[in-house]
């Protein structure tokens, strides 16, 4: 932490560096809204087909009126911005006109979110206790099978893993549910206290994570154990332990944090295909049958959603990244 | 020929000694690779199926049989794979599954080659203003929500190969345009490109004759790691129903179908899940060995 000060004018550099991202940031915004709303304005057949129950022209009047479908389209991208980022609505869905996106989001995040924070645990969880035991263990049958890991999870995709542990574990074996998510005949103890629902679909979507992790932590580890101070710290006699974890781990998780701006926007389009294979009734499944339907609030919010979680993420992960380790350069042309 | 003595590269070998080019020497260390071998063995497999799908599979992919719908596999002579869902050879289907998967990871790198190492060089040679437009522009580009824009593109325009084809390419030259860059913004600042500088040599042939064939094994092996990615896009919109239209078979597609009849028939997930993770698999080994291959300082 105090390692900010060995840089002079870091405090400036840094002040300089995270507000030119978030204008980049803004900048992007901008873009992905503009060409949603534009690209979403431009689909062949609206929300209203008309070809099972033509309407009065009079009645498809006060629907376009109802929903500012009437006016200009700039004007229509002003007013959703406006609402959006002031108030924060997003208009009323065509699948449920009774409610509105902000309430059918919020409906459904948490399951997403639930998914999504105990695969980010799992990952990590057995991702650097594997990285870690393979590191320490080369070429031991711990660390080829950590390899073949993480050639699995970085290659394969996750829906193909998830229709393989459905076919094993819940067709041939028929241990586990074909999905679902909290489904009360799955869970025990009561409600939604620990279901086996959950293990499939996290364990289809740790795994690229997982892999990607065990890799990065094995690789660093390596790497660290091959610095003197580990030397040193193995000649005044520390145990194996007390070097392991405190002298090698706590250096080998700094590149970690690239890991993780590259595994938490992947997770959070990956939701997608997980959710569509378990049919959870998340955000994710709420994507596909929104473009099912041309329902464009909806698409238009979770995207825009997506997109601002997706371009927070690449900065937090680079702000911090400069910040615990002080050799990276800041404000260096080009910003790769 | 004044290039090739600027580079240097053409020195004569002395006599008795075999000379082995960059190339040769990197195709030997490729070949030790085993894991490489299977993965190229694997990548031409599905190349050739590719290509000779129509010589290779037994039945054509769109041959609907009524009386033989939903078998296992070799539940009916002829049909080692059994049958779909609506009695279509469960094999052909495999076969010019590849056809798709192929065509769309070769077209989306060759348009990410096309559009990002041409932008890449400009923005790492010319520098000033120009690298600054490119730069900002691959930043914002890079902080897009690749995927999903597709899955946003495709769901506008509808599916079908081409527009697979485009939706992917959009975001798929940003990491080779940044690397070009890079490469190109090293490369400039060499010996033998000033040399060249200052024998008059024209910009456009520093930048086609010195710069790109040094910078070339990166983006080559960037390439061959895009080529997997491309597969997994088309197999994953088309996993969600929204990628390749019917009839013409595609892996992600047959999985996505597969998820309501996978209680009982197996086989409809089992065939094409295994069918790309092979895919994918070789293309990341022949990735990771040209990488190995073509990196001099992994020479021990």
């Amino acid at each position: 932490m105090a390692s900010r000060h060995r840089i002079p004018n870091s405090d400036n550099a840094m002040a300089r560096y995270i507000i030119g991202r978030i204008l980049s940031l803004i900048l992007v915004l901008f873009v992905v809204s503009v060409v949603t709303f534009f690209l979403m304005h431009q689909v062949p057949g609206g929300p209203f087909d008309e070809t099972k129950a033509p309407l009065p022209p009079a009645a498809k009047e006060n629907i376009l009126r109802k929903y500012g479908l009437d006016k200009p389209i700039h004007i229509q991208y002003l007013n959703y911005m406006k609402n959006a980022v002031l108030h924060f609505d997003f208009g009323i869905p065509y699948q449920q006109p009774t409610t509105t996106v902000t309430a059918l989001i919020a409906k459904s995040w948490k399951v997403t979110a639930q998914v999504g924070v105990m695969t980010v645990l799992l990952a990590f969880g057995v991702g650097i206790t594997l990285g870690v035991y393979a590191a320490y263990h080369q070429n031991s049958w711990i660390d080829n099978i950590t390899t073949f890991i993480a050639m699995l999870g970085i290659t394969v995709p996750s829906f193909v893993v998830a229709m393989w542990l459905i076919l094993f574990f819940a067709v041939r074996l028929k241990w586990l549910p074909m999905g679902g998510w909290n489904a009360s005949d799955s869970c025990l103890l009561g409600s939604s206290f620990v279901c086996t629902d959950w293990i499939m679909p996290v364990v289809a979507y740790a795994l690229g994570p997982l892999a990607i992790i065990a890799r990065y932590t094995r690789s660093s580890m390596v790497d660290v154990m091959r610095q003197d101070f580990t030397r040193t710290a193995r000649a005044k006699g520390l145990g194996n332990r007390a070097i392991m974890l405190r002298h090698i781990l706590r250096n080998a998780l700094i590149p970690m944090v690239t890991a993780l701006g590259v595994i938490i926007p992947n997770l959070l389009t990956g939701s997608i295909f997980i959710e569509a294979v378990f049919r959870i009734n998340g955000l994710g499944k709420f994507f596909v049958t929104s473009i099912f339907n041309r329902d464009y609030p909806m698409i238009m919010a979770l995207f825009l959603l997506i997109a601002f979680l997706w371009s927070l993420t690449y900065l937090f992960t680079d702000i911090v990244y400069t910040w615990i380790d002080p050799r990276v350069r800041l404000g260096a042309e080009g910003g790769a | 020929m004044t290039a090739r003595v600027a580079t240097g590269l053409d020195l004569a070998p002395r006599d008795g000694e075999r000379h082995r080019t960059l190339w040769q020497d990197a195709a030997r260390r490729f070949l030790r690779n085993r894991l490489a071998v299977i993965g190229l063995a694997i990548v031409l497999l599905f190349l050739f199926l590719a290509v000779f799908a129509d010589l290779v599979a037994p039945f054509p992919y769109d041959k609907v049989y009524f009386d033989r719908v939903l078998r296992f596999p070799l539940e009916l002579p002829g049909h080692p794979l059994g049958t779909d869902e609506v009695g279509r050879d469960y094999l052909s289907r495999l076969i010019y599954g590849a056809r798709t998967s192929m065509t769309v990871g070769i077209a989306v790198q060759t348009v990410a080659f096309l559009i990002g190492v041409p932008l890449g060089s400009l923005a790492g040679y010319v520098g000033g203003r120009t690298d600054f437009i490119i730069s900002r522009f691959i930043d914002t580009m890079t902080a897009f929500p690749g995927l999903m824009f597709s899955i946003l593109i495709i769901s506008v325009w509808g599916g079908g190969i081409t527009k697979v084809i485009f939706a992917l390419s959009i975001t798929s030259w940003i990491g080779i345009a940044r690397l070009t860059r890079g490469q190109i913004l090293s490369l400039r600042e060499k010996e033998y490109v000033e040399a060249a500088r200052c024998t008059g040599v024209s910009q456009n042939r520093i930048i086609l004759r010195h710069l790109l064939p040094n910078a070339l094994t990166p983006i080559l092996v960037s390439i061959s790691f895009g080529i997997p990615a491309a597969i997994f896009g088309e197999a994953g919109l088309s996993f969600l129903g929204i990628g390749i239209n019917d009839p013409i078979p595609s892996w992600g597609k047959m999985v996505g179908v597969s998820n309501a009849y996978v209680r009982v028939y197996w086989h409809l997930a089992l065939f094409p899940t295994i069918a790309v993770a092979l895919a994918m698999l070789g293309f990341s080994f022949v990735g990771d060995g040209l990488r190995d291959a073509l990196d001099p300082k992994m020479i021990e």
